[in-house]
């Protein structure tokens, strides 16, 4: 089957993560059936993500759907695109196995807290928003999902707020998210302040001609705005907090999922919109900013733990940690392999 | 092009990001996060304005080439960014809420963690 047949599968791997959140709401207090509801949603959504797998990896397509049957018209972008694209669908791909796999985990690890149907509601929130991000075509429509997918985390992160540090830890990644995400949005509006467009395809197609001040203020923002999603030097105090105070499931998926999709923020801006993978100034910055990033990290995880932390978490923390800042060193290369050398330990890490 | 909007939004959001670096209220932390939030809805909303251009409704009938509207795109942005504030805030208002609970203050100097 050709890529026309399955043009509403990303769609509807999003929105089946949505759907499942809200039936969660409503019939949650019955165990048996937001278990099953969970399960499916994480399974479908990984479901359609593999049916697409054929024809945008192996059949070289980028499958476009645009949301309300708007077309483009005139050579203008109209309406709010979802793109899958051979890096989206490996992004994509990755965040519904972990989902699914960190669902099942959550069956068994959450039986004994109480609000567990809240905490599934907030899981496929946080799954939705994650995947809305990795599958869409819309600049704005980024900005939504990653606030999506920060308040389902900063909510997941104090779920057991009588744990010790869970609700400054909350508070941490909540002021820092938002100060990111306000980054994100400022930078974006300036964005389309220039180009008058906020559709990723058109952004890349009418940036490079036309880099003014506004728009290297704007690069610079939404450089900020997802380094602060993805834990990166000037950021990363949260991350360590938040790991250890977050139910381990949810652990699991601020190092594989949350960080990834910061990367793939910063991926999408650096390489799709500005088309910097050429620039030298760029190369060493991104190399420079994940090496010390790795470093102080690393030092900081083997260095500052308090006692109390269980070494299994700790050893847990630095390898996630170092991992991370390895796939962030390993970006700038402007080979065509060098990006899939980077995102392929991110594939070992997510399903570690 | 009104300059002293960009002015005023751009002053806005370095206020709001100074009171949340600097003050070690939690409720001044969290009155700094609606501030950087209102400065960037009103750079949206700058951006967005045509001078001598009308409200973007129009029926069906009264569009026509020669209509001369504000652009409707950033009006968009801003509602979502307003709703995405309030939603900010009730959720740190209730994290403050729950830490006053817990620690009996909403001085950063004092609850453990949250120094600095």
């Amino acid at each position: 089957m050709n890529w026309l047949s399955l043009q509403h599968f990303p769609i509807y791997s999003i929105m089946v993560l949505f759907l499942g959140a809200f039936l969660i709401v409503i019939f949650g207090h019955n165990k048996v059936f937001r278990h099953a509801v969970a399960l499916l949603a994480t399974f479908a959504s990984f479901f359609f993500m593999a049916m697409l797998f054929k024809p945008v990896m192996l059949g070289g397509e980028t499958i476009a759907y645009w949301m309300g049957g708007r077309a483009p018209a005139g050579g203008y972008a109209i309406g709010i695109a979802l793109e899958v694209d051979a890096l989206s669908l490996f992004f994509g791909l990755l965040v519904s196995c972990v989902v699914f796999i960190a669902c099942i985990y959550s069956i068994q690890y959450m039986s004994h807290d109480d609000n567990v149907p809240q905490y599934y509601t907030l899981f496929l929130m946080l799954a939705g928003g994650v995947m809305g991000l990795v599958l869409s075509g819309d600049l704005f429509n980024m900005f939504i999902m990653v606030e999506i997918l920060t308040f389902a985390a900063v909510a997941l992160t104090a779920f057991r707020n009588t744990a010790n540090g869970a609700l400054e830890a909350a508070f941490k990644y909540l002021v820092v998210g938002c100060i990111g995400s306000t980054c994100i949005l400022a930078g974006t509006i300036m964005l389309y302040a220039q180009m008058h467009t906020l559709n990723l395809a058109q952004l890349s197609a009418l940036i490079p001609g036309n880099l003014s001040a506004a728009t290297k203020v704007a690069f610079a923002l939404l450089f900020i705005g997802f380094c602060t999603k993805a834990f990166l030097v000037p950021f990363h105090p949260l991350a360590a907090d938040a790991h250890g105070a977050a139910p381990a499931s949810i652990s699991v998926l601020i190092s594989g999922v949350l960080t990834k999709s910061g990367i793939y923020g910063l991926i999408r801006l650096s390489y799709f919109l500005f088309r910097t993978m050429a620039l030298g100034t760029m190369q060493f910055w991104l190399v420079f900013l994940g090496s010390v990033s790795m470093f102080v990290c690393g030092l900081q995880a083997s260095a500052g733990l308090p006692l109390h932390l269980p070494d299994r978490l700790c050893a847990g923390l630095r390898g996630a940690v170092h991992r991370l800042r390895r796939l962030r060193r390993s970006l700038p290369r402007d080979e065509p392999h060098a990006l899939q050398g980077a995102v392929v330990p991110g594939c070992r890490r997510g399903a570690a | 092009m009104i300059t002293l909007n960009y002015i005023a939004s751009f002053f806005l959001i370095a206020l709001g990001l100074y009171c949340i670096v600097v003050k070690y209220n939690l409720i001044k932390t969290v009155i700094g996060l609606s501030i950087m939030d209102y400065g960037v809805n009103l750079l949206i909303i700058t951006i967005g304005f045509h001078p001598g251009g009308t409200a973007p409704i129009f029926t069906p009938g009264e569009l026509n080439p020669a209509s001369f509207f504000v652009d409707p795109i950033p009006q968009a942005l801003t509602l979502t960014s307003i709703v995405i504030g309030a939603c900010v805030t009730a959720m740190s208002l209730a994290l403050v809420i729950k830490l006053e609970e817990s620690y009996g203050t909403i001085d950063t100097r004092e609850i453990r963690r949250l120094r600095g």
